[in-house]
């Protein structure tokens, strides 16, 4: 069985290598853990305080984008998968995908719509458009008070932002779904899944088990 | 092991001087409660006399904001503590973990929570002796009910007249009804009807 590849990871095996289709230095070092992973039997995702705060305050994010554009959305709880991706997006609208991302504090959220185009997000909500069959994604960046015991020894004053007008924290950017893009993804994602299956056959050769 | 030693030394004093419910609940109904410091007041001289500390440790720390009677914010804490009990002469020790909660519409409820753990810890370890069960907080809250804070926040929603009110109404109302799906449901559709009626685009 082919190995399906999470939207949210998408991004480090979508950087070019020396040809287009190829798969860069760090695609190649991902796919080569990955690899190891199955091979091993573990899971090398680590959880980080700022993952940790967009886990806990998700819920929040969302009422905060629902008064600002005094909309409706409810968290989306569906997986869907096709024959390369994987994913489930925040929020599924009628015309788009929604995703949300929750900053970690003043200093890091985005108030320009340029400043949060970043390529990474950009791979994870075309994967959402391609699994959801929409024409538009959008990510939204919310700025929402960080838990207490997150904090640490930061400044309160870059976390505690309810005092803050609800229109300045929260950040719209916008992506069209684009056909020639999504098979720039089956394309990398076949290259990853070649290059998986001789990194495994690699391993197997190279240990005797 | 001397902990266990100094643990009922300290209960064999305990026992006969006990602690007398010498307050009054000033808020409620006026019942009769053994407040914190007359917990330390009593023990705080046997566990020294006694060579015996008790050091907390939090585990667990919970905030749930709520809505008092008058409609101000109360923040409702509940702690899990551990104590560890433990003898100043050979450093055995026993811990002990309770429960304590909490209301207060201030900075306060999380030192209140503590205090409860600390004192419930207090008795039961030491067997204090008490009249009845009747022991909690010097201040009664009295929490609105569900149904009756989400009427109120219907009515807020049903007054707005501009989509900056119903903003805020709409904010202020889901995050009060929290988890609530039948609540946020409600609200959700009181602010679709509400911004139907108001001219403009939000």
């Amino acid at each position: 069985m082919s190995i399906i590849f999470r939207a949210s990871a998408l991004s480090a095996i979508m950087t070019d290598g020396k040809g287009n289709d190829e798969l860069s230095v760090g695609a190649k070092t991902y796919v080569t853990k990955l690899a190891k992973e199955f091979i091993y039997g573990y899971d090398e995702r680590v959880t980080t305080k700022y993952m940790d705060k967009g886990l806990r305050v998700e819920d929040e994010s969302i009422d905060l984008y629902n008064a600002v554009h005094l909309s409706s959305y409810a968290k989306n709880t569906e997986r869907k998968t096709n024959a390369w991706i994987t994913g489930e997006a925040d929020i599924v609208a009628d015309d788009r995908i929604i995703d949300i991302k929750s900053s970690w504090c003043l200093t890091t959220f985005y108030v320009l719509a340029d400043q949060g185009r970043d390529t990474g997000y950009e791979w994870q909500l075309r994967a959402y458009m391609m699994l959801w069959d929409k024409p538009r994604a959008d990510i939204a960046y919310c700025l929402v008070s960080t838990p207490d015991d997150l904090i640490g020894y930061e400044s309160k004053q870059l976390h505690k932002v309810d005092h803050i007008n609800r229109e300045l924290r929260v950040t719209i950017v916008p992506y069209k779904r684009d056909a020639a893009l999504e098979d720039k993804i089956k394309i990398k994602v076949e290259a990853a899944r070649v290059y998986y299956d001789q990194v495994i056959q690699e391993i197997s050769k190279q240990h005797i088990y | 092991m001397k902990i266990y030693k100094a643990i009922n030394a300290v209960q064999t004093e305990l026992s006969t001087i006990g602690i007398t419910k010498d307050r009054t609940n000033s808020q409620g109904s006026g019942y009769k409660f053994r407040g914190i410091d007359d917990v330390y007041n009593a023990i705080s001289p046997l566990l020294a006399k006694h060579g015996l500390c008790i050091l907390p440790r939090v585990l667990t720390r919970e905030c749930v904001e709520r809505i008092s009677k008058s409609g101000g914010a109360l923040f409702y804490v509940t702690v899990e503590v551990e104590f560890d009990f433990v003898s100043a002469e050979d450093g055995s020790k026993h811990t002990v973990k309770t429960f304590g909660e909490a209301m207060d519409s201030g900075d306060k409820a999380t030192n209140k929570a503590m205090s409860a753990a600390y004192k419930y810890a207090a008795f039961q370890a030491f067997s204090i002796p008490t009249e009845s069960d009747n022991d909690a907080d010097a201040v009664t809250h009295v929490v609105q009910s569900t149904e009756a804070t989400i009427k109120a926040i219907l009515a807020d929603i049903a007054e707005c007249k501009t989509h900056d009110e119903l903003k805020d109404a709409f904010y202020n109302g889901i995050r009060a009804a929290g988890n609530n799906p039948v609540a946020r449901e409600q609200i959700t559709k009181a602010k679709d009807e509400q911004k139907a009626t108001i001219k403009g685009t939000p």
